[in-house]
Order: structure tokens, then C-alpha cells, then sequence
């Protein structure tokens, strides 16, 4: 009888801690979420990224062919599920504009002042001296409409 | 046996009042739900804003390129040939064909202006002297760079500044 009554008490403290319990699962699960989603600073090295291309590419002339390391853009992009590595870089001419994106559903632009044309873009896999990195190659062309006049 | 019942009523009306207080209680207990998730948005929204402003912070770059446009415009000038002498408009296209720029991306973003003494001042793009300087006050005017140089005996400043910052679109 006692046994049965200290189980009813029990059932009633546990039934009543029950929402707490729930509430404060679904909020440590988001804040995981959130935590581990920024971790990997994808907009950092979007940043990075787009930044960096737009400093080499202000600097390049027409005729030039760069190539630069991208393995940690892929690894980011990877673990953020985007699906294709094309997606991750992308080159708008016409308005002298370079886009990195590393997690889905956004994307890192910025502006170069040299009037060039980006051209040929492509990602090379397991690419480089010891074959253990992944690369960028493009080319830097003459832009194709004059837009100084 | 009509002792057992008047003790099992007895027994009932306790249980009734021992219900009554533990339903009271409980309206306590779930009106407590309301601090609790007000302490659970307070504590949210602090981890958000800390790691936002750890990783979401801009990676400023702009006095990198504002030294990129000086760089670029000092080895123009001292590798191209452009006349000075002649209307500020076609100085402005002679700087914009020979230097490599293009138009819409400096007048958007960046701002450049070359001083020759004796000579009208070229200005490309937005911005001026003022808000070079007020730039240390308030960090959305362009950061600017200063460098002087000497070709054909003549002294050229070139001020250049960039107010460029990343565009995140989504997609």
C-alpha cells in the first residue's frame, strides 16, 4: 500500500517536472544547433574567400591564370551539405561581382574596381604538389563591353 | 462497522481537501512555466548575440583596398602617359581606359581624387575629404589612403578610399 502510494508521488513530481524537462531538451538541442551550425564559421570564411579573390583579381591583368587553394571552402561546403562545389564560387562580370557561398541558403558578394572579365572557372580535386588539396583555377580576360565609355 | 464508515468518510473528505490544495498547487507550479521560458529566452538570446558578434563580425577590408586603388593608380600614372592639361571629363576617361577601372564599380563603391598643384582636382567615384576623416568617428564612411608621389618634377597626391562592404544575398 505504501510502495503504491510512493509511486503515485512519484509519477505526480515527475508528471509535473515533464514540461520543464521537454522545454529545456528542445532548448539545449537548438542552442547545439545554432552552435555547432556557426562553429564551423562559414560566414567567416565566405568572407575570407570572396575577399581574398577580389584582392587577387584587382591585382591580375588580363592574360593571367591563378590557381588557389580552396580545401577548407570544400570542406565547409561539404559539412554545410551544399550539393555541388560549382555552386560555391561564382563570378558576375557584368557587374564586376564574385559570390562565396558555404552555407546553403546565402551567399558572400563583393565587388572588384579592375575592369577585367573572369573566365574558365574550375575546381580540381585531390589537386596540387602532393595531390592532397583542392584548387581554383581561372583566367583573367579583357572585359568584353567597354563600360568606360 | 458504523465506526468503519464514519472513518471512511472522513478519510474521503481529507482526500478531497488534500486534492484541492494540491490542484492549487499545480496552478502555481504551471504559472512557474512562464519565468522559466523567459529565463530560457534571456539566456538564448545572450548565446546568439555573443556567437554572432564572434563570427558574424564583417572581416573589414576596405583599407586593404583603398591601398589596392593607390597602388594601382600610382604604377598607372607612372607607367601611362595622361595628360593633365586637358577637361577634367576626358582626364576622368583617360584614368578610367588606361588604368584598367571600371566605371560602375568605382562610382559605386570607391572614391579617388588626384591633386596636381596648379591643376583642377580629378574626382572619380562618392566620397570627399570630409568623410575620410570622419570615417574615426563613424565607421560607415570610406577608409582612406593618402600616398604622394613625384613624376616629371610635378607632385601628385592621390587619395583613395573604399567604403565596400559584403553583400549577403540569399538564395
Amino acid at each position: 500500500m505504501k510502495t503504491k502510494m510512493n509511486n503515485k508521488a512519484t509519477s505526480k513530481i515527475l508528471m509535473s517536472n515533464l514540461i520543464y524537462l521537454i522545454l529545456a531538451a528542445v532548448f539545449i538541442a537548438l542552442m547545439l544547433y545554432y552552435i555547432f551550425s556557426q562553429a564551423n564559421a562559414a560566414n567567416f570564411w565566405s568572407q575570407y574567400y570572396v575577399k581574398e579573390l577580389s584582392k587577387i583579381t584587382n591585382l591580375a591583368q588580363p592574360g593571367d591564370e591563378i590557381t588557389l587553394d580552396i580545401h577548407r571552402a570544400t570542406i565547409i561546403a561539404t559539412k554545410n551539405k551544399i550539393p555541388s562545389f560549382s555552386e560555391i564560387f561564382s563570378f558576375n562580370n557584368p557587374d564586376n561581382e564574385i559570390c562565396v557561398k558555404l552555407s546553403p541558403g546565402r551567399k558572400n558578394c563583393y565587388h572588384h574596381f579592375n575592369n577585367v572579365d573572369i573566365t574558365n572557372e574550375k575546381i580540381q580535386l585531390a589537386a596540387g604538389p602532393k595531390a592532397d588539396t583542392n584548387l581554383l583555377t581561372f583566367e583573367i580576360k579583357e572585359k568584353e563591353v567597354t563600360e568606360s565609355a | 462497522m458504523h465506526n468503519s464508515n464514519k472513518i471512511n468518510i472522513q478519510f474521503a473528505q481529507l482526500k478531497s481537501i488534500s486534492t484541492l490544495s494540491n490542484k492549487k498547487a499545480q496552478g502555481g507550479d504551471i504559472t512557474m512555466i512562464f519565468a522559466f521560458m523567459f529565463l530560457l529566452i534571456i539566456i538564448g538570446t545572450g548565446i546568439v548575440a555573443g556567437l554572432a558578434s564572434f563570427f558574424g563580425a564583417e572581416y573589414d577590408y576596405r583599407k586593404i583596398d583603398a591601398q589596392l586603388l593607390n597602388y594601382k593608380i600610382t604604377k598607372c600614372l607612372q607607367e601611362n602617359k595622361i595628360n593633365f592639361d586637358q577637361e577634367p571629363e576626358l582626364i576622368k576617361q583617360q584614368i578610367y581606359e588606361k588604368c584598367q577601372l571600371n566605371k560602375n564599380s568605382l562610382e559605386q563603391n570607391f572614391y579617388l581624387k588626384i591633386q596636381i598643384p596648379d591643376k583642377p582636382t580629378i574626382k572619380l567615384g562618392r566620397g570627399d575629404n570630409t568623410q575620410c576623416e570622419l570615417q574615426k568617428l563613424n565607421t560607415n564612411f570610406p577608409v582612406c589612403i593618402d600616398h604622394t608621389l613625384t613624376i616629371n618634377n610635378q607632385q601628385i597626391t592621390i587619395q583613395s578610399g573604399s567604403k565596400l562592404k559584403t553583400q549577403t544575398k540569399i538564395t
